[in-house]
């Protein structure tokens, strides 16, 4: 957007006010961090007032969550931006952030003050307490995401190949997805006997030469070698 | 400018970024102090990233808390005025997608390890329990991250009225 406006035209029927009002709507009963940011504006800019395309707003999203900085609060922005330009995203923008500021603002005083109360003190060592059990939550709520995407572009990098190289001693999609011992089983023997195999080939070249190590003579006998 | 500019993985992701200067380098805040703020940065509406303003605001009071939310916020508009027509494009690029790929494990890497740090902050015996009260709710329960600091916070005010040491 070099020219600072939307790609199409912005939709003139929603009034800054109404931006303004909406989006200050959102930014009050916003709790509970980006997901329920996203599911905001979904509903309000594609199911119930249609201002974006669902497809549009999927874009939306994935961009912002590739761009640095709080993915949601760019999403509240381009939304407010899509419909009224740059001065619709700064209302919008502006209009999500202030409630919670101000509260966070707020508390900051009632927390950080000299002399807090006993109660505040302890309101403020018990919720304290549990921020690092929540850091560990919030990285675990990344785990899919992050493989999802590191799988979708693999999946990409290697469309081309019969096989990605990782797969040769990877465990065959069968043992992957079943969770059976007798899979897994398989599998181990497989590779087992690759290494049996090898070795059997070094032992007929050799065995003209030098009589078997002890190491040869283990895998000779290995046990899996019997299994059926 | 580095919380707006800088991070990428959601808003816990400037809970690494943030503890190192606020609390080692400026002391800002106690170690303590900055847990508060990143509760407080998760209970309130809107986005996590206000937790910078409680920062902001032991810094310099209410005008640095207000001047760390415009300078966190600030890359986040010009990101969308810049970028907002061209987020087909910024989607479809493998280059920028691989490049955000290999960095999400990183940035799981970073939070999970601010845990660490988060953890030796506590002060009191009592919020052991707490913190593993939060870890079941969280991870066996599967209850919401508001829901279990409000209940933290209120077992915090119940134990302090109590006589506990806060």
């Amino acid at each position: 957007m070099s020219d600072g406006a939307p790609s199409s035209p912005p939709d003139s029927r929603v009034s800054l006010a109404t931006v303004g009002r909406e989006w200050t709507r959102l930014g009050c009963v916003g709790f509970g961090g980006p997901p329920t940011h996203i599911a905001f504006l979904r509903r309000m800019c594609v199911n119930e007032r249609r201002w974006m395309e669902a497809e549009e707003f999927e874009d939306a999203i994935a961009a912002t969550n590739l761009l640095p900085g709080p993915a949601s609060t760019q999403l509240a922005i381009f939304c407010a931006w899509r419909l009224r330009g740059v001065m619709g995203g700064i209302v919008g923008g502006v209009c999500f952030i202030l409630p919670g500021l101000a509260i966070i603002l707020a508390f900051s005083a009632l927390f950080l003050a000299h002399h807090p109360a006993h109660w505040v003190l302890g309101a403020a060592a018990g919720a304290g307490a549990a921020v690092p059990a929540v850091a560990l939550h919030a990285a675990w709520q990344l785990v899919p995401s992050s493989r999802e995407r590191a799988d979708g572009l693999a999946q990409q990098s290697f469309a081309g190949r019969s096989t990605p190289p990782w797969e040769a001693w990877a465990p065959p999609r069968s043992a992957r997805t079943s969770s059976s011992f007798s899979s897994g089983l398989a599998w181990l023997r497989s590779r087992f006997d690759v290494v049996a195999n090898e070795q059997q080939k070094v032992r007929e070249g050799r065995s003209s030469r030098s009589p078997r190590s002890t190491p040869e003579r283990w895998a000779a006998s290995a046990p899996w070698r019997g299994l059926p | 400018m580095k919380v707006g500019a800088l991070s990428y993985g959601g808003g816990f992701v400037i809970v690494p970024i943030m503890q190192h200067d606020a609390v080692a380098t400026y002391h800002w805040m106690t170690a303590a102090q900055f847990l508060n703020a990143v509760a407080l940065g998760q209970i309130t509406p809107g986005p996590v990233v206000q937790t910078v303003a409680v920062v902001g605001y032991a810094a310099a009071g209410v005008g640095g808390g207000l001047l760390a939310a415009l300078i966190a916020f600030a890359p986040s508009f010009v990101f969308v005025f810049l970028g907002g027509s061209r987020f087909d494009t910024i989607r479809a690029n493998e280059t920028i997608r691989s490049f955000f790929a290999g960095a999400g494990p990183a940035v799981i890497g970073a939070i999970a390890g601010s845990a660490i740090p988060l953890g030796l902050s506590l002060q009191y015996l009592w919020q052991v329990p707490i913190l593993a009260g939060a870890g079941i709710w969280l991870f066996l329960l599967r209850r919401g991250v508001v829901s279990g600091l409000l209940i933290a916070g209120a077992v915090g005010v119940i134990l302090a009225l109590v006589g506990l040491q806060v």
